[in-house]
């Protein structure tokens, strides 16, 4: 206990503040010396790494290249597991073909994929992911179950991950797999699940993509329709002719528009360029432009005067973008306009046009 | 009857400090779990192609009055962010210096008619540009709005992308800073606003409008801003973070939903802080409509900026900011302890209004008692100063628990000489610097009593930020 004797009005304030300094500069004196620690662990696993790739690096780069392929590589310690995965994943995300194929039989000699099934199947998240990724470079058709069995993890990350593992895998059952989960699982991002319908190629996708959207529910169906530009045209427009024609739904209108190439017209045109949701007349006007038909300018010029900017700004977009009409006609149909809105937004357009050329 | 009323006084003194710290504590706590959790996860999404592979097209508004030393290098520095998919629209606000014919000069700037819309309030546009350079480049020219929050709703007005970044125009953003603070809108599609935590570039080496080498200020002021903006970032932030209550998104970067922003109003252009009063307002009105929504934060360094370094200059900031609270917090008075605002009403604003709004009112009270009383001999001086140690000590356990999560999360200052300098900073921030901001907090106190209004401000920038 402190000595006290100082304190001349409230002993017992005095002493909790004390013991208050006390307990706060011993904190400071311990947070010091854990920030210290923190440092120099940081600096000791920064140097482990260093050597490991090192070490590594040159293995990995002798048989990207096939040089040195008789020698066998040598034995993989535990403590270097974590690094030399990263390190692998790395390379193989970078490379395709033989180049690729000697990179796996690289990690078969290394026992790689009994490492990644039990690092796949770990509890902790980032074990987890690494080991999914890496059955998916090697191509394992071994850790199918067990990857479609991740496909279903809550956390998207995972999930996703060993969704693209199963595409690498096998290309065709991993679509199989995927697509009917893609509207369900929202968390995924679309940038994601488009690059992993890329992959796999717009001759397997096509098929499951088109039952998907077909027996999807209107929500479902307006969502997977933003991957449909990866099947083939014809496929792509019929699946939107088909929807144009049966449903009604709003989002799932403005959705079958957007995706239709403009290669084929599509059913209740003039309906919809006067819909009284705007975000369906202003993919009307981009779906008109697609199609670039000169008899549509009249249509287009209706859609000039909208009460809404967007579909004003689309639709002078594809007037201006109309292959049939030169810049005269252009300014002719501006001047003819009587509403302002509709001579500014043409302005604006023509002006942008100008800067592109 | 005068000992009893020292003694009540020492023990509400006493109970008013241990009660902030344990606070500020208690947020610390928070943020070293929330730090833990990201830095972990940002170690394994870093490498992941579903992070690097998604964006979402994001608008650069940057409001620029009498920017005509820096703007060029700024915009240029904005134009080469990685990002796949921005564009980077400059609000002139009606400069009086050359700031625009510098812009037209430097990116081939020409007129063209933007239909413009005004969909958040502010002063007319006279005029909007694009650049024969840049595709993803259009200049606004204004008339002077008095504030940055009127030039940054001109800009809002015109950007077309989902989400908007209101940048400084003297901000040095992280080349990927775009890519990190779009992360909490891929993660939870009801974030609505991010942002990133804020570092000072006074004392870094800047190349071409970017940050070449990280160090530390020479000038005291601006090295105790440091540690100052490591406490309020990565724990003021961080700790209210996973409670969802973050009241502030910096005015220097921060990325909000275009859509939220125009639903709100925008920046109110009579806020002294537009950004807090902003993110406040965010709050409210979503609590009131009783909508989902998140606003997060992400403790990676994303933009350096410049701090004062004359007294002046980081006066008239600090008693800016404290007046800007104060008006955020009664602007918004329907948050306080509303029974539908949860950890916001419950939490944060009493502790912005306890804590933070009439701090400096509590402490100065409470130093000039404890004079006053050893002065007359109500207590003795040793008891004073056990007072004002607890006080600083209490102060300095703060500093360093903020150096400890610089350390733990993203840290910048690797060299054993910078962080010996952080520890002397924190140790001397208790002496003269301390007091002077509560003096300043006071002064912005009392502009927020008597309803001053501020004006755009300048501050004199520091040679190392000006370089390049």
């Amino acid at each position: 206990m402190p000595d006290l004797g100082f304190a001349s009005a409230s002993s017992g304030a005095v002493a909790a503040a004390v013991w208050a300094t006390i307990a706060s500069l011993a904190a400071s004196l311990l947070l010091l010396l854990y920030t210290l620690e923190l440092r120099w662990r940081r600096r000791q696993r920064e140097r482990h790494r260093t050597r490991v790739v090192e070490r590594w690096r040159a293995v990995i780069a002798a048989a990207v290249t096939g040089s040195d392929s008789a020698r066998p590589p040598p034995s993989l310690p535990r403590r270097e597991r974590g690094e030399f995965l990263k390190l692998w994943n790395l390379t193989r995300n970078m490379i395709e073909g033989a180049a690729a194929d000697r990179l796996i039989a690289l990690a078969r000699q290394l026992g790689l994929p009994e490492i990644a099934r039990r690092q796949a199947a770990q509890k902790r998240r980032a074990k987890r992911l690494i080991g999914i990724r890496t059955l998916g470079h090697l191509r394992d058709s071994q850790s199918f179950a067990l990857l479609l069995a991740a496909i279903d993890d809550d956390h998207p990350l995972v999930a996703i991950t060993a969704a693209e593992a199963l595409v690498e895998t096998d290309p065709a059952h991993g679509a199989d797999a995927l697509i009917p989960r893609i509207a369900r699982r929202r968390d995924w991002p679309r940038t994601h699940v488009f690059r992993m319908l890329q992959k796999a190629g717009s001759a397997i996708v096509g098929e499951p993509l088109y039952r998907a959207i077909r027996t999807a529910g209107d929500e479902d169906a307006a969502y997977l329709l933003q991957f449909v530009e990866l099947a083939e045209f014809d496929v792509r427009d019929a699946i939107c002719a088909e929807l144009l024609s049966s449903r009604h739904e709003p989002e799932l209108v403005a959705a079958a528009l957007k995706a239709a190439s403009g290669y084929t017209r599509m059913p209740r045109l003039d309906e919809l360029v006067a819909h009284p949701a705007w975000y369906i007349r202003m993919q009307a006007a981009r779906f008109i432009g697609r199609m670039g038909r000169a008899e549509d300018v009249g249509r287009l010029e209706k859609l000039l005067a909208d009460r809404e900017w967007w579909v004003r700004y689309r639709a002078a977009r594809a007037l201006v973008r109309l292959p049939t009409l030169a810049r005269a006609e252009i300014e002719r149909i501006r001047e003819r306009q009587v509403d302002a809105f509709a001579r500014d937004i043409l302005g604006q357009a023509i002006g942008e046009a100008g800067s592109r050329a | 009857m005068s000992t009893t009323i020292v003694q009540v006084v020492e023990w509400v003194f006493l109970a008013y400090f241990v009660g902030i710290n344990l606070a500020y504590l208690g947020q610390n706590l928070v943020a070293v779990y929330s730090i833990r959790r990201y830095v972990h996860s940002a170690a394994v999404d870093d490498d992941d192609p579903a992070y690097s592979s998604v964006h979402l097209p994001i608008s650069l508004v940057v409001p620029a009055y009498n920017e005509s030393t820096s703007i060029v290098t700024s915009i240029k520095a904005l134009l080469q962010l990685e990002y796949p998919d921005f564009e980077v629209v400059v609000v002139n606000d009606g400069s009086k210096d050359d700031t625009l014919e510098k812009m037209i000069q430097a990116f081939q700037l020409y007129p063209y008619p933007e239909a413009y819309r005004n969909q958040v309030p502010c002063k007319p546009v006279k005029a909007t540009y694009r650049s024969a350079r840049y595709r993803n480049l259009r200049v606004v020219d204004k008339e002077n709005g008095g504030c940055k929050a009127d030039a940054s709703n001109a800009g809002i007005n015109i950007c077309r992308y989902p989400l908007v970044t209101v940048v400084d125009a003297d901000g040095i953003l992280q080349r990927d800073s775009l890519t990190r603070a779009v992360r909490p809108f891929l993660d939870r599609p009801e974030t609505v606003a991010a942002g990133g935590a804020i570092r000072i570039a006074n004392g870094c080496r800047l190349r071409d409008g970017f940050l070449e080498e990280v160090g530390l200020p020479r000038n005291f002021l601006a090295l105790v801003q440091v540690i100052e903006y490591l406490r309020a970032f990565l724990f003021g932030r961080m700790g209210w973070e996973p409670l969802g209550a973050v009241m502030i998104v910096s005015g220097a970067f921060g990325v909000f939903r275009r859509t939220t922003l125009i639903e709100v109003g925008g920046y109110d252009p009579k806020a002294v802080g537009e950004d807090m009063e902003l993110v406040t307002r965010i709050h409210r009105k979503m609590r009131q409509q009783r909508r989902p929504y998140h606003i997060g934060f992400i403790p990676d360094p994303v933009c350096w900026t410049d701090a004062p370094e004359s007294l002046k200059d980081l006066a008239s900031q600090r008693t800016r900011w404290h007046h800007g609270l104060g008006q955020a917090l009664m602007l918004n008075k329907w948050l306080i302890l509303n029974p539908r605002g949860g950890t916001v009403s419950w939490l944060a604003i009493p502790f912005y209004l306890v804590f933070e709004l009439l701090g400096p009112v509590l402490e100065t009270i409470g130093a000039v008692f404890f004079v006053t009383a050893a002065l007359f001999g109500a207590i003795s001086w040793p008891e004073a100063g056990v007072f004002l140690l607890m006080s600083l000590s209490l102060g300095m356990l703060l500093s360093i628990s903020a150096i400890m999560l610089e350390e733990f999360s993203f840290p910048m200052y690797r060299k054993p000489r910078e962080l010996a300098k952080l520890y002397g900073a924190a140790l001397l921030e208790n002496f003269g610097y301390r007091q002077l901001t509560v003096w300043w907090r006071l002064k912005g106190f009392f502009r927020w009593i008597l309803r001053r209004r501020h004006k755009w401000e300048t501050i004199t920038r520091s040679a190392s930020v000006g370089s390049g």
